[in-house]
């Protein structure tokens, strides 16, 4: 009576390793129909309505010239906030046999889950809203221990090509947009974090008013990293487009 | 295989599954979080200034629905697990850890006991236990190494110990142990009590009967020796059942901790023990 079904993500995930460690732009993957539909349709309704009004948007992470590093994003990271289903995909997201499928796909050894859920929950996007492109901190302030996979899951149900909100991936030195994935139901998007792993969805969405873009994010860390890796501890690193004012 | 798609396979087509399949995804929680909680601050002083070290004994952790739920899938001595068993003898010669099982791969045991493992790892419970303790930014071991759930024949026993204090993985530093334990009309003489003993193993302070739903949560160091040293008397079928779960941080300012992955065996003395409670 699990969530996930152990096989399928054994043969979508940890029998594709080599694919998930030479991707390009840096190692990630992109599962479909990570979650069942019956799930994704069961968690949908659960988003809460976003209550954002203008002048109350998050200007705290803005960029040094004043501009805006999200807009209209809203994220729910106490789990006591969120429905007890909603929870329970935490959990088991958050439990050794899934970090173990992880582990093997990635070839990161010993990953942590935070049980926390710093910067992770649930996230959701209002029509016109963006978030730019970046590299996520890498460092738990609290845990004291180092970021290295992000796992995205998509409910955004009947949701055509023209209202966007692509998950860009972008190369290391922000020249081109390597691969644009859409935020589709039930997909699930995972990668490996560094301070050059640069991925938002940074174009304006267009979906019309009343609906959002959902997601559901939880972080994986271990207790140091690779040399190669190490960049001195940071918080979010933003990026503009290449030509962007 | 995740129930859904055992489902939709039994079937031979996907089809949409009926509505009670989603009992365990909308199953209330087992622990009452909002009320452990509350407790974790009233109770915070008395556990920091607890003797022989930080701890405490909570009644009625699990409640006795839970507590029979959980039995019903608790998997018996015989079942093709791979239960961990370890006789283990000291470097002095010593018998110090006897019939004890343990087992920790979630996926393998029934949904109750899933679901309990999952809650007392979820960041809603490891807020409590930073509450009480006063240790921030606690770490859950999702591989449950050495925890899970355990259970010990008739006639075992576990030494006084102290635990080992780094987690030979993930090269963290062991914090806290939570014990639940889920046996039903415990006999008094059965023993496999908890004993917490003095820092210089020269006093039993407390000794806990292993009471069903009752959870004792303590602080690990070099010096936290406890153990239920004395074998169980508990009849043939019987065992000493539990649920263990250790928590860690990466650092941890009490410096005169050394780190190692060894676990530090006492005897104990032949000295007057408290009554058990």
């Amino acid at each position: 009576m699990t969530i996930l079904d152990y096989d399928y993500l054994r043969t979508a995930m940890a029998e594709r390793a080599e694919d998930y460690q030479n991707a390009d732009p840096f190692p990630h993957i992109a599962v479909d129909n990570f979650l069942p539909t019956s799930v994704v349709d069961r968690i949908h309704p659960l988003f809460p309505a976003p209550r954002v009004r203008a002048g109350q948007e998050d200007r705290s992470q803005d960029m040094s010239d004043g501009a805006p590093a999200q807009f209209r994003k809203r994220w729910i990271s106490r789990e006591q906030a969120v429905d007890v289903a909603i929870r329970r995909i935490y959990w088991e997201l958050n439990s050794g046999p899934f970090i173990q499928i992880l582990e093997q796909m990635s070839g990161i050894d010993n990953l942590l889950p935070d049980p926390f859920l710093m910067g992770g929950g649930i996230h959701q996007t209002e029509p016109r809203g963006f978030l730019r492109m970046h590299a996520d901190f890498n460092r738990h302030p609290k845990l004291k221990l180092d970021r290295r996979l992000n796992l995205l899951i998509y409910f955004n149900r009947d949701w055509p090509q023209e209202y966007g909100g692509h998950l860009e991936l972008w190369s290391q030195d922000m020249g081109r947009c390597v691969k644009e994935i859409a935020p589709t139901a039930g997909r699930c998007v995972i990668f490996s974090t560094t301070s050059r792993s640069w991925h938002g969805h940074p174009r304006p969405l267009a979906c019309p008013e009343g609906d959002t873009r959902k997601s559901l994010a939880l972080y994986y860390y271990t207790h140091g990293r690779p040399a190669h890796e190490s960049d001195g501890e940071h918080a979010t690193l933003w990026q503009k487009l290449p030509g962007e004012a | 295989m995740g129930f859904l798609s055992s489902l939709f396979k039994a079937k031979g087509e996907a089809r949409e599954p009926p509505a009670c399949a989603y009992d365990s995804l909308d199953a209330p929680v087992m622990l009452d979080f909002a009320r452990l909680g509350e407790e974790a601050v009233q109770l915070a002083r008395e556990y920091q200034q607890a003797s022989p070290f930080p701890h405490i004994m909570l009644d009625g952790f699990l409640a006795p629905g839970h507590v029979k739920s959980i039995l019903q899938e608790f998997p018996g001595p015989g079942e093709e697990l791979e239960w961990r068993r370890v006789d283990l003898v000291s470097s002095a010669g010593d018998l110090v850890q006897d019939r004890k099982l343990g087992f920790g791969d979630v996926n393998r045991l029934g949904p109750a006991l899933r679901e309990l493992l999952w809650e007392l790892n979820s960041g809603t419970f490891l807020r409590i236990l930073e509450n009480l303790t006063g240790i921030e930014g606690l770490i859950a071991d999702p591989k449950l190494q050495g925890g899970g759930i355990h259970q010990v024949l008739p006639g075992g026993m576990l030494a006084v110990h102290a635990d080992f204090t780094r987690h030979s993985l993930y090269d963290l530093d062991r914090r806290l142990n939570v014990l639940v334990y889920l046996n039903e009309d415990w006999n008094d003489d059965w023993g496999g009590e908890l004993e917490l003993w003095s820092e210089d193993m020269q006093r039993c302070e407390r000794r806990i009967r292993p009471l069903a739903g009752r959870c004792v949560i303590f602080n690990t160091s070099q010096t936290s020796f406890h153990g239920h040293p004395r074998p169980l008397a508990c009849p043939e079928g019987r065992t000493r059942k539990s649920i263990a779960l250790y928590y860690y941080t990466q650092g941890r300012a009490d410096a005169d901790v050394e780190p190692t992955d060894l676990t530090s065996w006492r005897n104990v003395p032949d000295v007057n023990l408290p009554v058990a409670e």
